[in-house]
């Protein structure tokens, strides 16, 4: 099976009902993309699939083969900063900085999908659970990104 | 009347500990050592010849902040770039002992407190070193060099030293016996808002945390813990579990199964697969309801007085409301599962890698495990992705060093979400009844409260001792409603024992 992740493509062994999450942190050694729930809840293992939001705990990796997968790792070009990630920094947004990966590919996919995204709607449709209690500082990232 | 203390004064464990540690600074194993790479100034600071300079850190950095504040309290008086330090977390050696607690622990909010006046004293003595060897090369006084950014200069000729360049002669001097401190006014970093050191790395997905620890050759392992806490194994039956592709070993240990696989995936799929017979115990007919009543039945008692401030008849009472609260048992869900890598090495070295909150005794759980010496152990701390005080205990700890000598090989213990949610040290739960009498403004005047929620000390060994005589109240349990935040003409607080055969924590 191959993969497609982060613009390279992997000769996959796992087998095929293996979580794209353990895919991506054990065989390709990608840990950027954390374990939080291992059932679809808590988003801290957001990834993107053609640009799109996904939980790869609960994605078998054979339904991602044929698909782009992008880590956080692959958010942006080597030594560079995501728009995203850098209002993240700025806003201070990290603690343990677990879920942030999560967090931080849920916010890029959703303003790709609408850059003009209401606060509301963003605060609604974060999928990414956050332990540290870090959602203030997330909503000021996100205002930073969308009055820019 | 018996001395309240916070949990924020664990500190005072100090008290029973003794012992100061500042003094280690100057005694560090390896000071004078310098090389031509640099050399060390003393147990924290590390000064290479390219001016790299790395700082030692006992603390772990859980998301509070304590790597970024601990660099900041060296740089501060080392005058240097906090941006610029490296962090090295220190090893498991007396001079790193948290102050007053004689091990290293990360808990009880002490970490700010305890690092305060050591790490500026590092960053000081550090930089005396520094001035002194640079003073000898231009054979002038010390007083006539200033240390700036990493550098000295000489203010009669100007001339300029890096730190790097006198960082080996430094290391071979003897450190001052006295160094002065900065006065907060003349601080430049402390005080004011730092960045976060790692914040960076964080938002990249290149921080590492203690779940991304990968070796050569490494298995990954998960667990199931008896169902019912205090229950033990009593026969695991596992030949499905052993059928499941990538399946190396199936391990019963007293009160859990460790399975073995090759993957994470591989090991969850086994652990489903395994059928285990297990001795529940007594524990087994303990339900919420139960709990429950347990508080309520606890609160109907007659309680111990924990507080009695001002005079009952004296306040004029207006309007009275009684109030009733009550906490469940808590896990401390912390995102990243209690985990923790173990490689057994030559002559039984073993190495750790663990976003554990207290080192020392880590150490001292896996020499136990596996029959070395506490010498024989190195603890690697990672980042902890969150604890708030699950990490202070070392059963994870303990699993993973058997796992790892039971195959020989090295092994990632991973729990699964739903064994740290089912398994934890909980925090205590609480039942409390609170009579505010309201005077003729509105405001409390009165305070009678009966609060029932479980001594922890018998579940912390720190303090199993000390439950008898003068202490006894648990001040833990009265944390927070023994320090009343109203001023009222009277306070009236009683604690009452609501003992849980549970895994408690703080």
């Amino acid at each position: 099976m191959n993969l497609s992740v982060n613009g390279i493509v992997h000769s996959i062994v796992s087998a095929p009902d293996t979580p794209l999450l353990w895919v991506l942190r054990e065989e390709l050694s990608l840990t950027g993309t954390k374990y939080g729930c291992g059932i679809g809840v808590c988003g801290v293992c957001t990834v993107h699939l053609d640009g799109t939001a996904a939980q790869s705990c609960a994605i078998p990796v054979a339904q991602a083969e044929g698909a782009m997968v992008t880590t956080i790792e692959g958010l942006s070009g080597s030594g560079t900063l995501h728009p995203v990630q850098q209002a993240w920094l700025d806003a201070a947004v990290s603690q343990c900085g677990y879920c942030q990966p999560g967090m931080i590919m849920a916010t890029a996919a959703l303003l790709k999908d609408n850059p003009r995204l209401t606060e509301e709607k963003f605060a609604a449709a974060m999928p990414v659970h956050c332990r540290c209690g870090t959602y203030l500082r997330v909503m000021r990232a996100f205002r930073a990104l969308v009055s820019r | 009347m018996t001395a309240l203390i916070t949990r924020r004064t664990l500190l005072k464990m100090a008290a029973y500990a003794g012992g100061f540690a500042i003094g280690c600074l100057f005694t560090a194993p390896g000071r004078g050592q310098s090389t031509p790479t640099g050399g060390r100034m003393n147990a924290w600071v590390l000064i290479g010849a390219d001016d790299a300079i790395t700082v030692r850190v006992a603390h772990t950095e859980m998301g509070q902040g304590i790597h970024t504040l601990a660099v900041n309290l060296v740089a501060e008086e080392l005058e240097v770039d906090p941006g610029k330090v490296q962090i090295e977390p220190a090893p498991v050696a007396p001079e790193y002992e948290t102050l007053g607690f004689k091990q290293i622990i990360t808990g009880g909010s002490s970490s700010a407190a305890t690092s305060f006046d050591s790490l500026r004293l590092a960053g000081a003595s550090a930089r005396a070193l520094l001035v002194a060897a640079a003073a000898k090369r231009w054979h002038c006084a010390a007083r006539d060099c200033e240390a700036l950014d990493g550098r000295i200069r000489n203010r009669t000729t100007g001339a300029i030293l890096s730190y790097g360049a006198v960082a080996g002669a430094a290391a071979k001097l003897t450190p001052p016996r006295k160094v002065n401190l900065k006065p907060a006014s003349a601080w430049r970093l402390l005080g004011r808002p730092m960045r976060r050191l790692e914040g960076r790395d964080k938002v990249q997905g290149i921080a590492r945390f203690g779940i991304d620890v990968q070796l050569p050759n490494m298995l990954i392992a998960t667990v199931i813990n008896c169902p019912v806490p205090g229950g033990r194994v009593r026969t695991v039956h596992p030949d499905a579990a052993m059928r499941v592709p990538g399946i190396v070993k199936v391990l019963p240990l007293d009160t859990a199964v460790v399975v073995v696989a090759n993957s994470f995936w591989a090991a969850l799929q086994a652990l489903e697969a395994l059928k285990v017979d297990w001795d529940e115990g007594p524990g087994a007919s303990l339900d919420s309801a139960g709990i429950s009543r347990g508080l309520d039945k606890a609160l109907a008692a007659d309680g111990i007085v924990a507080k009695e401030q001002g005079d009952a008849a004296t306040p004029e009472v207006k309007t009275r409301i009684a109030l009733r609260f009550e906490v469940p048992l808590l896990a401390h869900a912390a995102f990243e599962p209690p985990t923790a890598t173990v490689s057994i090495g030559h002559q039984h070295n073993v190495d750790v890698w663990a976003p554990t909150q207290v080192q020392t005794k880590a150490r001292e759980v896996v020499a136990a495990a596996l029959g070395t010496t506490p010498q024989q152990v190195r603890i690697h701390t990672t980042l902890a992705g969150g604890s708030f005080g699950r990490k202070l205990r070392v059963d994870y700890l303990r699993q993973a060093a058997l796992t790892a000598k039971a195959v020989s090989q090295p092994v990632k213990l991973i729990w699964s979400r739903s064994e740290d949610m089912q398994h934890d040290y909980y925090r205590p739960p609480a039942a409390t009844t609170i009579d505010v009498g309201l005077g003729s403004n509105g405001l409390p005047v009165s305070w009678t409260q009966r609060l029932a929620v479980p001594d922890l000390r018998p579940h912390i060994d720190e303090f199993k001792g000390s439950t008898k005589g003068a202490d006894l109240i648990d001040s833990f349990a009265v944390e927070g409603a023994a320090q009343l935040p109203y001023q009222v003409g009277h306070h009236h607080l009683t604690w009452h024992n609501a003992a849980l055969s549970l895994p408690l924590g703080w």
